[in-house]
């Protein structure tokens, strides 16, 4: 079954969230051995991310009404972006990044993206799909 | 789905805005997820860590996890329960408690049950809102705990004027960031304070026993658990808010008390601000401590304003300002006379515990247990109709809900049987079987439980005494 007009954009902005929240996530498994307490926040970032996009991605591809896409608009951008809007403020805190800054700069940068990704999706539902805000 | 969408015959007239005495429309409904993330932002607050916190230190980690579990299950039982009710019905735990304790009744019990409590957590968490305020930036002017309660009272009361499309508009922002910081907090407070190697080594100077640890997760959060329709009358079906209620107490509020005791018991104290700032992170700790709150707060004072709404006849955003200006008031004075004690907030959370369970008691035996002794079919229990009638007074429903409050003091129930079972249960209990009997056996005798009854009207208003 084709995916509906209204679906595409969503879609194609959910999916550059779940390699954001992938690229946080592989970021984690390589920083686990040299610094636990800043491993276990990259995981739990890049999860969140993942599955509220993941989840997302699925919701507005199965979707065949414009209101159901928007409320998987709402409900999952929303999530992605508070989830990258956490990550942003972990991130700039040098004690999750010690022993490697370049990787915290990485999930930095991912976390940003997903948050505006997520923030945008919502705009789109709001602006196009003419949804509340608030489903 | 809009208004014009919608097929379903809604007859009803919302004269005070909100839906405080007419079934929640069609339209206005949310889904599930929306449903969860309300609940959720009611629970991420700082009050949570406080508790989690206060349980490290009276009885070690592995105690604090029992006891964290069995509370949490105990109130995810009671709230969904309770919470189905609003789900099935549409209307709010005191349009709710018409239908339970007599159109008097659920002035009187909403009141006791959220209109002052609840607006006694606004004024508390404002003031705790400026306490974590100043503890942020001690030197400036504004961060002065009374200043910081007052402004921060006040940006709380902003959501709750918006209604339930701001409450859930900011718990869409919130939710997942403060998880994520707090999370963030509490790893770093564990690392400050030695490692995980001393959490479990931890033992209490003078520990207590699980039981009562018990007694103060469930007592923490008992009065949210019972006026959880105020939020789940909003969902789509009658079991949405049951299963958010229970999975975000179930793993969410576990994990915030655990983690909290986790940071308790690594830095000496619930230190949550002093560690997020250690580790750098002072964005997080401004954002934990300001919409962690709100979040929470903006419900306290919705939820209040609700139940007070019964009986006022004004305008549901006209009471939320005046009540949420008088808080702020309130929590400005309490920076100027307490200032960082927590002696008040202790005090008031041991009074919640004991009195307000009973009332759910009555109102999970009348819904589950009574309506369907007679027979009413579960989709019919307590729906409104124009030219319905409601008693003013149910009587057998008040005598139940005292006799509980009662036995939790211990007026009526050995100190022994306290010991054991936390009063916060032992209210409810014996409310419910007291109503049930009495209920039942009154009916049986033919002698009405009612005072009184009258008919609604269009407005959800009582307007015509039928018999006294």
């Amino acid at each position: 079954m084709p995916i509906h007009e209204s679906a595409k954009l969503p879609a194609l902005l959910f999916t550059i969230s779940i390699i954001m929240g992938l690229i946080v996530l592989v970021v984690g498994v390589t920083v686990f051995s040299y610094w636990i307490y800043g491993e276990i926040i990259y995981i739990i970032v890049g999860l969140m991310i993942l599955v509220f996009s993941g989840i997302g991605v699925g919701r507005v591809v199965k979707a065949r009404e414009t209101f159901k896409i928007g409320e998987a608009c709402i409900t999952h951008g929303w999530w992605v972006f508070s989830s990258g809007l956490g990550g942003i403020m972990v991130y700039i805190a040098p004690f999750f990044t010690k022993g490697a800054p370049q990787m915290g700069v990485m999930a930095l940068l991912s976390s940003t993206i997903a948050a505006i990704l997520g923030l945008a999706t919502v705009v789109y539902a709001r602006s196009k799909l003419k949804v509340s805000l608030t489903i | 789905m809009s208004r014009e969408e919608s097929t379903e015959a809604y007859p009803w007239k919302d004269i005070r805005g909100d839906y405080v005495l007419v079934p929640v429309p069609p339209w206005e409904r949310r889904t599930i997820m929306n449903i969860f993330l309300v609940y959720t932002g009611v629970l991420s607050c700082i009050a949570v860590l406080w508790v989690g916190g206060g349980l490290a230190t009276q009885g070690g980690l592995m105690n604090v996890i029992y006891a964290a579990v069995i509370g949490c299950i105990i109130e995810a039982i009671i709230g969904a329960l309770c919470a189905y009710v609003g789900g099935s019905t549409k209307q709010s735990t005191y349009g709710i408690l018409r239908h339970v304790y007599g159109w008097y009744g659920s002035w009187l019990f909403g009141v006791l049950l959220s209109g002052i409590p609840n607006w006694g957590w606004f004024v508390y968490q404002s003031w705790f809102f400026g306490v974590m305020i100043h503890d942020l930036a001690p030197g400036n002017p504004l961060a002065d705990v009374p200043i910081a309660a007052l402004w921060g009272g006040l940006l709380m009361t902003v959501t709750a004027y918006i209604g339930y499309a701001g409450l859930a508009f900011l718990s869409y922002i919130v939710v997942p960031a403060y998880f994520i910081l707090v999370t963030a907090g509490c790893f770093a407070g564990v690392h400050f304070g030695g490692g995980f190697e001393k959490l479990f080594e931890f033992t209490p100077q003078t520990p207590v026993p699980l039981t009562i640890l018990i007694t103060q997760v469930v007592g923490s959060y008992i009065c949210g658990a019972i006026i959880s329709s105020d939020i789940g009358r909003f969902a789509r079906k009658p079991w949405h808010p049951s299963l958010a209620w229970a999975v975000q107490l179930v793993v969410l509020n576990v994990y915030y008390l655990v983690a909290a005791a986790m940071l308790t018991i690594g830095m000496g104290g619930t230190y949550f601000s002093k560690a997020m700032l250690m580790a750098g992170l002072g964005l997080g700790a401004y954002f934990v401590a300001i919409f962690g709150q709100w979040t929470t707060n903006d419900n306290n004072l919705y939820s209040s304003a609700l139940s007070w709404n019964m009986f006022i006849p004004i305008k549901k955003r006209t009471l939320v300002l005046i009540l949420g200006v008088a808080g702020a008031i309130y929590a400005w004075y309490t920076g100027i006379t307490a200032y960082t004690s927590l002696e008040p907030f202790v005090n008031f959370l041991g009074m919640l515990g004991t009195w307000l369970p009973p009332i759910g008691g009555v109102l999970i035996a009348d819904f589950y247990v009574f309506q369907a002794y007679k027979g009413v079919p579960r989709h019919e229990r307590y729906k409104m109709a124009i030219g319905k009638e409601i008693p003013l007074v149910n009587w057998v429903a008040w005598l139940s809900m005292f006799i509980g409050g009662a036995c939790a003091q211990g007026w009526l129930m050995p100190a022994s049987v306290l010991a054991v079972i936390p009063p916060a249960i032992v209210g409810i209990l014996m409310s419910f079987i007291v109503y049930i009997i009495l209920a039942v056996a009154l009916d049986k005798a033919g002698v009405s439980m009612y005072i009184g009854k009258a008919k609604l009207n269009e407005y959800g208003l009582p307007v015509k005494e039928v018999s006294a």
